[in-house]
């Protein structure tokens, strides 16, 4: 198990380094730069020429790059070129929203996707498979952006009982405020997911149904609610662990479209701002943290596969397969 | 057991991440009594959020994002526009002279070489301390700090200004030539407090001290509250203007698109801006619940022929002006507008917000016939042009979408790039010598806050300061030589020749003057009395009733 977590670590840090240089490459060849917002009409070439090196940008792409990443493994993450402020703490400022809203709308589609998914599929090809197949059919392909402005529609425009945007109502700090202004939000973030779960969950079920443990057990006269609940769950949950390590950066990096639609103050909406300002410090160091959840969150997913299933060990050199 | 454990930590993860943002990490200087925004299904949505709560009257506000400081600059109108509760210019321009602020005179000497500006002896900032000259240069001096130490506030094309301080209140700037633009760079700047810096600017960067509440500032309100998703601004009991009759601003993120509206009509926010004829009609219709306010936006929209374009540049004068020629403007304005409320056509590179632009000014007229002949003659027709366009402006794509279809009448074709905000000016304020250049052919752009008593963006677009814009020697020194001519009269007789001749090359097209329509609930009233985009420079002319 060592040489394995060591292997997982070391393929971590190249994969880092990759993400770091790409999306660098990415940014530095993107047309435009911040130094719009800071040259106007009447400067001359050299203050022109000025105001370009004070930010930076009149270096290659590759010195920029190792400046970039020199400062950043010794955590330090620059400061942003739109209002000079470090880039950590403004991250840090907005990483409670983010994870908030990311980390609601991941535990209700788990918990809404778990046992749907596994009805579904103990009950295929039922009127009532069909029913959540249609469902999750729909939730996979309405797009999120429709969805939330259809849910404002509703339920602020013409219901009048959710606020439309933002976290809190000013001068209310009660959790009860911030869970109403969290509604919609959640519930457009949780359709996709959720879908993507019980279909899922739903295919498991029908293959684990069909082992030979299930057929012993209802031999053994066991209930059908207790195969399902202790027996099929455990079997049929095992690539939820996968969905939830890659689901992990989201949890962290939040949603560009939903946190624009509801007005969510939090990493999607501030990064899509450094986007657009091209502000590469906050870009770099969005996409960094993404990256790196992304793989720390397989990597946990693979330590906990191995757990979960002893027949997957170190690379399959052990399968029991 | 051990799976369990797994289980069990997992759990607690999530659990915990749901609680984690809950509690209200807002920085706040003190309770806010008056709730400054009506939770929605509280009341109804006629009521709107002017709730009074102990005698305080609410004034909300949308912003597009929180800013993250509340360092004044005016770098983008977000920003501007989220500080003017709290910040204020020296003065602000309009084609009839100066609107005082922090300032209460700027006089400008015949010669028109020396500025003396005054500030108010009642302007203060929200500590007690004074507004002084000291202010405005250690403003200056940090500007300095991110341009090398030359800004275009302390130096004209390399020449450099001198600044005397007369008395604490009393500054006067000699500049080295006559340079009638200097009041605009002027009026951008917004002093900082140098005392709360020990007079040192490089104690500025990454202090932290826009961000806290405590802030001191020389608007009419201080910061109460600075939220994850919204500015609380309490108004000055002391505000050398005068006394604000709203008690309390809040400016609050609200979501993109239809989201605005929604809020606005559920009485989230007290108003928002219109920029689609549908939308005015229908707030128009329902005038018994919203009050509607127009006032100019001094912004001239206009379309750019590229001297570097990869044909442009191959393409003779008559070929422009065929271009020109074939354009509708009234088309233009009916279908990407719906509305001459929303724009008006124009008829020069001045706005009517400028004191030199000149309403006899022709223009350019639609001429079908002869532009065919012209485009015909002059190998324009079957040829493919790259149009962009700055798809993060409303109205740009419709704008794009007629002048396509107007040029399709000559045989020329369009090939439309809408792009964001970055790219667009990266590809489009570019010389012979960059390597965008020759990207593209024609392009909309819009030069904005055009008022005042000189001619603005204008001067550096017509003497090709940003970009190769493709004026002659003549045009160019025309321009330069009005913007170095003090006495007025010259200066208007100047300036009504280079809006003839410029028209006369054909590289830009006057297209629009736009219009800043604001749609507000019923009891909130004089949001147009103070007419400076972006909103609102004057937070004393507003009521909420």
């Amino acid at each position: 198990m060592w040489k394995y977590f060591c292997k997982k670590t070391i393929q971590l840090m190249i994969v880092m380094i990759l993400i770091s240089f790409f999306s660098f490459a990415i940014i530095y060849f993107a047309p435009g730069d911040i130094s719009m917002m800071y040259i106007s009409q009447d400067m001359t070439e050299e203050q022109k020429a000025n105001v370009m090196a004070e930010l930076g940008l009149d270096k290659s792409m590759l010195e920029q790059y190792i400046a970039w990443a020199g400062r950043a493994v010794h955590g330090d993450l620059g400061v942003s070129l739109a209002n000079k402020a470090s880039v950590l703490p403004q991250i840090a400022k907005r990483l409670p929203s983010t994870i908030l809203l990311m980390g609601c709308s991941f535990l209700l589609s788990l918990i809404l996707a778990i046992p749907l998914g596994l009805w579904s599929g103990y009950h295929k090809n039922t009127w009532i498979d069909n029913l959540i197949s249609s469902v999750t059919y729909m939730g996979m392909s309405i797009p999120s952006f429709w969805f939330g402005m259809l849910l404002i529609i509703l339920f602020s425009g013409i219901f009048h009982i959710l606020p439309s945007s933002g976290m809190h109502t000013v001068g209310d700090n009660s959790v009860l405020d911030t869970v109403k202004h969290m509604i919609m939000p959640c519930i457009t973030l949780s359709m996709g997911n959720l879908a993507v779960y019980i279909r899922y969950i739903r295919a498991n079920t029908i293959g684990q149904l069909s082992e030979e443990y299930v057929l012993t057990a209802e031999a053994k006269g066991t209930s059908k609610g207790k195969i399902l609940r202790n027996h099929v769950l455990k079997n049929t949950l095992l690539p939820i662990i996968t969905l939830v390590g890659m689901n992990l950066a989201s949890l962290v990096c939040g949603s560009f479209i939903i946190e624009s639609v509801f007005g969510w103050p939090g990493i999607g909406s501030f990064a899509m701002e450094a986007i657009g300002k091209r502000d590469y410090p906050i870009i770099m160091a969005y996409v960094m943290m993404s990256g790196l959840i992304l793989v720390i969150g397989n990597f946990i997913a693979d330590i906990l596969y191995a757990i979960a299933d002893p027949r997957i060990k170190r690379g399959g050199t052990e399968s029991g397969t | 057991m051990k799976k369990r454990l797994v289980s069990l930590m997992l759990a607690s993860m999530l659990t915990a991440t749901l609680f984690a943002g809950c509690g209200n990490s807002g920085n706040k200087a003190n309770d806010t009594t008056a709730a400054g925004e009506t939770a929605a299904g509280e009341t109804s949505a006629a009521q709107g959020t002017q709730e009074e709560s102990g005698g305080e009257s609410v004034f909300t506000m949308a912003i597009n994002y929180m800013p993250s400081s509340l360092q004044p600059s005016s770098a983008s109108d977000d920003v501007v526009m989220a500080i003017r509760p709290i910040y204020e210019p020296l003065f602000a321009e309009t084609k009839d002279g100066f609107e005082y602020y922090l300032a209460d005179s700027l006089d400008i000497s015949e010669d028109g070489l020396t500025y003396t500006l005054h500030i108010n002896d009642k302007a203060s900032w929200s500590d007690g301390e004074p507004v002084t000259v000291d202010d405005i240069l250690f403003t200056m001096d940090y500007t300095g700090l991110n341009y090398g130490g030359v800004t275009s506030y302390n130096s004209l094309n390399g020449e450099m200004i001198t600044f005397n301080k007369k008395d604490d209140k009393t500054l006067e700037i000699v500049l080295p030539k006559v340079y009638c633009t200097y009041s605009m760079t002027l009026a951008r700047l917004y002093p900082l407090p140098s005392h709360a810096f020990d007079n040192d600017p490089s104690k500025v960067a990454d202090s932290g001290y826009f961000n806290k509440t405590d802030m001191v500032t020389d608007g009419a309100y201080t910061v109460s509250e600075i939220n994850e998703d919204s500015l609380v601004f309490t108004a000055k009991d002391d505000y050398y203007r005068g006394t604000p009759s709203v008690s309390k601003i809040v400016m609050k993120t609200i979501g993109a698109g239809s989201t605005r509206q929604v809020a606005f009509e559920n009485g989230e926010i007290d108003y928002m801006r219109i920029s689609t004829a549908e939308d005015l009609e229908k707030y128009k219709a329902a005038s018994d619940k919203y009050n509607i306010y127009t006032v100019s936006e001094a912004r001239l929209n206009y379309l750019q022929l590229n001297p570097n374009g990869k044909v442009m540049s191959t393409l003779s004068d008559d070929a422009r002006k065929a271009i020109f020629l074939a354009m509708n403007d009234e088309e233009i304005i009916d279908f990407a507008y719906g509305s001459d409320e929303l724009a008006t056509p124009a008829n020069s590179l001045l706005t009517p917000d400028q004191s030199l632009y000149n309403k006899d000014c022709a223009g350019y007229s639609y001429n079908l016939e002869e532009a065919k002949k012209l485009a015909d003659s002059s190998g324009l027709t079957g040829q493919t042009l790259t149009y962009v366009y700055n798809a993060d402006r409303p109205n740009m794509e419709a704008v794009a979408t007629v002048i396509q279809q107007q040029l399709s009448q000559i045989g020329v074709n369009l090939s439309i790039e809408g792009l964001d905000s970055s790219t667009f000016f990266s590809r489009f304020f570019t010389s012979a010598d960059d390597e965008e250049a020759p990207t593209w052919d024609l392009g909309t752009n819009g030069w904005d806050s055009e008022r005042g008593t000189h001619a603005g963006q204008a001067f550096g677009y017509l003497t090709s300061r940003m970009c190769d814009t493709g004026y002659s020697d003549e045009i160019v020194q025309l321009a330069t030589e009005a913007n170095s001519t003090a006495d007025e009269a010259s200066r208007r007789e100047l300036w009504n020749q280079i809006q003839d001749k410029a028209l006369a090359e054909y590289w830009e097209y006057p297209l629009t003057y736009t219009n800043y329509i604001m749609v507000s609930q019923k009891n909130v009233t004089g949001l147009d009395s103070s007419a400076i985009i972006p909103e609102f420079i004057d937070y004393l002319s507003i009521n909420v009733e």
